[in-house]
């Protein structure tokens, strides 16, 4: 007997029992759409997330931050040196700092407070920034230009993004110089320091202790009066730039841009002249710490950042720079190894997507095992007929394997269809509700081809495990008692 | 049954005849390899049936045994055709080749027209008919007819028993299963009565000069 006689004969058999086929199949159908709409949540989800590292070129993309110490003072600063260190090593094509500073920002009539953050010209190499800038980029890296992002229009009330093209950008930044915290020492303005000296007493500087009082009240005062003057008194620095550029909208990476981007040499005209107003205090203090607090003509000498990003080498084993960054003393994160951790997890959610799909699928078996064994009840005269005619336990067997793949086989195609018309409706709805809520649109769904095909074999591998038992049962009918049963 | 012990010639007509319940249909049982005997042998074609594995019994009633039944036994939800066609499925022949034979075998018996027809759209004589037909279409060595008559009207009967004797002037060995003594006598060679599971009377053998089966 071929499989296809098999298949045949199966056919036949279920259409003699169409209602209880119907129910039999249904039961397969649902458990089948319940698998694959699961995993296709699974396969969705792993799709966007791959998509979004591929997109952005974050598998060959490292980031580097300051060692988190109780001490952080102590910690290997991450500063130009490091940036040379950094880029030494093997594996490491790019390594540049990422600098963000606030700044006030007025095009037309329009004033806007925000960050602007600088991008030196070895950002534009890597596949992110390609991505974010949407291929934009500066002329130079002193060029009076800036790229800014849909947001930024969104700040100015601006629907159309590009109109801001040509545009002038007048960019101010607050910065804190040391010149001002030294004149705050001396002079505060009200001459105050003449009346101190006053009330010092000569005579009695002779004696230590007065010496060390006064002194220790001079130091502190001093240093106040040079904290006070390092953050009260700054000063406003403006250049004029020309929008060249809109960043790509997408909105799932809006976190990665500034509202404005510009080259970095720009950015450093408008901070040469000191510390910009709000950057973080340890860097004044870490600078203190070295001695390079008045070493340069502003302080930005000692700039430190708070992470420089590496585009490394995809052949090159991440754990392996990772390990030489790390011996640098610093922090290392590579997205590469999250991703690896992802995929980790991925493993378990599919795991346990895939249960709730096999739950069903196990409670559709017993719909199977129970149609068979009745149809076997039923079919008992037939059996002994077809054995009478020269039909084995083995052909018996497999004609009532045969049955039960059928209904998982129609089950399953049923099922992977119904499942993906189930998954379309569904990611409709949940894309509306993304867009309603501003979040980033994706569709959560995949149904690949692999998962189709396993759908398939699990649907007719779980039918046809069903059907054992009752073909066991079949086979073992003894033809004699079934061609005298009625 | 017990202490049972029978000589059937290749070519030959013979009926088994006695009371229910006197071990008929399960000699035939044995005969036709449904079941097998507790101690003894059986042997066909030099073949002890005894000896032979349940899937090799399997290919002996396929290949060699076609059987009939007073139920007829037919697959109600299938066409005449189809019935005889299943007998094919499990003896190797070619799906061309099946539907081919399983027709012709119909027409030779009277039924070309009744093709399509299922069981219950035929006549109780037409449905031994397609019975046989699906006994004959894998060209058996030995026939074996459990009450072929039992259900059928006298002109049906009639047909039957004429359609048999036929076969068996053909040269097909047959073994009929029969309360019907008349039609034992009409049809058979050699008569052998069952009581109580035992072979009480076995006719003498008429010399046909065939081999043994």
């Amino acid at each position: 007997m071929t499989i296809r006689d098999g298949v045949e004969l199966a056919m036949g058999n279920l259409w003699r029992v169409k209602l209880r086929a119907f129910l039999t199949i249904t039961g397969v159908t649902i458990a089948i759409a319940t698998f694959i709409s699961m995993l296709s949540f699974g396969a969705g989800n792993v799709r966007h997330v791959t998509k979004l590292y591929t997109d952005l070129g974050l598998f060959t993309s490292m980031k580097v931050y300051p060692e988190e110490d109780s001490d952080s003072v102590n910690a290997a600063p991450l500063d130009a040196d490091a940036i040379s260190r950094l880029s030494k090593i093997p594996g490491v094509i790019l390594a540049f700092p990422f600098v963000t500073m606030n700044v006030s920002a007025q095009t037309a009539d329009t004033l806007v407070h925000t960050t602007a953050r600088a991008l030196p010209p070895e950002a534009f190499q890597t596949k992110l920034f390609t991505t974010l800038l949407d291929s934009t980029s500066f002329e130079s890296d002193t060029a009076r230009e800036a790229i800014v992002t849909h947001e930024f229009a969104e700040m100015l009330g601006i629907d159309s993004p590009s109109t801001l093209l040509g545009r002038p950008l007048i960019v101010s930044v607050r910065v804190a110089s040391l010149d001002s915290a030294l004149i705050n020492v001396i002079d505060n303005g009200d001459g105050i320091i003449w009346k101190r000296l006053d009330s010092i007493s000569f005579d009695s500087l002779f004696e230590a202790d007065y010496r060390s009082r006064i002194m220790r009240r001079e130091l502190n005062e001093g240093v106040r009066r040079f904290v006070t003057g390092f953050t009260s008194r700054t000063m406003t620095v403006s250049d004029t730039l020309t929008i060249t550029g809109i960043a790509a909208n997408l909105e799932e990476y809006r976190s990665r841009l500034a509202p404005i981007i510009v080259p970095e040499k720009t950015a450093r005209r408008l901070t040469s002249s000191g510390y910009v107003a709000g950057s973080d205090p340890l860097t004044l203090l870490s600078a203190a710490q070295r001695g390079s607090l008045f070493s340069g003509e502003s302080g930005r000498d000692a700039e430190q950042y708070p992470q420089v990003t590496l585009e490394v080498d995809p052949l090159t084993p991440h754990g392996q720079i990772k390990d030489s960054v790390e011996a640098l003393g610093y922090r290392a994160f590579s997205y590469a190894e999250q991703f690896k951790e992802f995929q980790r997890f991925q493993v378990y959610f599919f795991a346990g997507l895939a249960v709730v799909g096999l739950i069903a699928l196990a409670t559709a078996s017993l719909g199977i095992v129970n149609t068979m064994v009745m149809s076997i009840s039923e079919r008992r005269r037939e059996i002994g007929i077809v054995k009478a005619l020269g039909a084995d336990e083995l052909e018996i067997r497999w004609l009532f394997l045969v049955e039960s793949g059928v209904i998982g086989a129609l089950g399953s195609i049923a099922g992977i269809f119904s499942g993906w018309v189930a998954t379309r409706i569904v990611s409709l709805i949940i894309q509306a509700v993304m867009r309603r809520q501003e979040m980033p649109v994706f569709d959560p769904f995949d149904t690949p081809f692999w998962l189709v095909i396993l759908a398939f074999a699990f649907g007719v591998g779980v039918s046809l495990a069903a059907g054992l038992y009752p073909a066991a049962r079949a086979a073992r009918v003894d033809p004699v008692e079934a061609l005298r049963s009625e | 049954m017990d202490h049972v012990t029978l000589e059937i010639r290749s070519g030959e007509f013979v009926a088994v005849v006695g009371a229910s319940g006197s071990g008929k249909s399960t000699l035939l049982s044995l005969l036709a390899g449904l079941d097998t005997p507790t101690s003894g042998s059986i042997v066909v074609d030099d073949t002890n049936l005894s000896d032979l594995s349940r899937r090799q019994r399997a290919h002996y009633r396929a290949h060699k045994v076609g059987m009939i039944f007073q139920s007829f036994n037919l697959l109600p939800h299938q066409t005449a055709l189809k019935n005889v066609e299943l007998a094919l499925y499990f003896n190797d022949v070619p799906r061309h080749d099946r539907q081919r034979r399983a027709e012709a075998i119909l027409q030779r018996l009277g039924l070309g027209d009744r093709l399509d027809h299922r069981p219950v759209d035929l006549s109780g004589g037409e449905q031994q008919r397609v019975a046989i037909a699906r006994a004959l279409v894998k060209q058996p060595r030995i026939l074996f007819a459990d009450e072929p008559t039992g259900n059928l009207d006298h002109d049906n009967a009639r047909l039957i028993e004429e359609t048999l004797t036929q076969l068996h002037r053909d040269g097909l060995t047959v073994v009929m299963v029969t309360h019907d003594l008349d039609l034992a006598a009409r049809t058979a060679e050699r008569a052998l009565r069952m009581h109580y599971g035992g072979l009480v009377l076995n006719n003498p053998i008429p010399d046909t000069g065939g081999e043994e089966a």
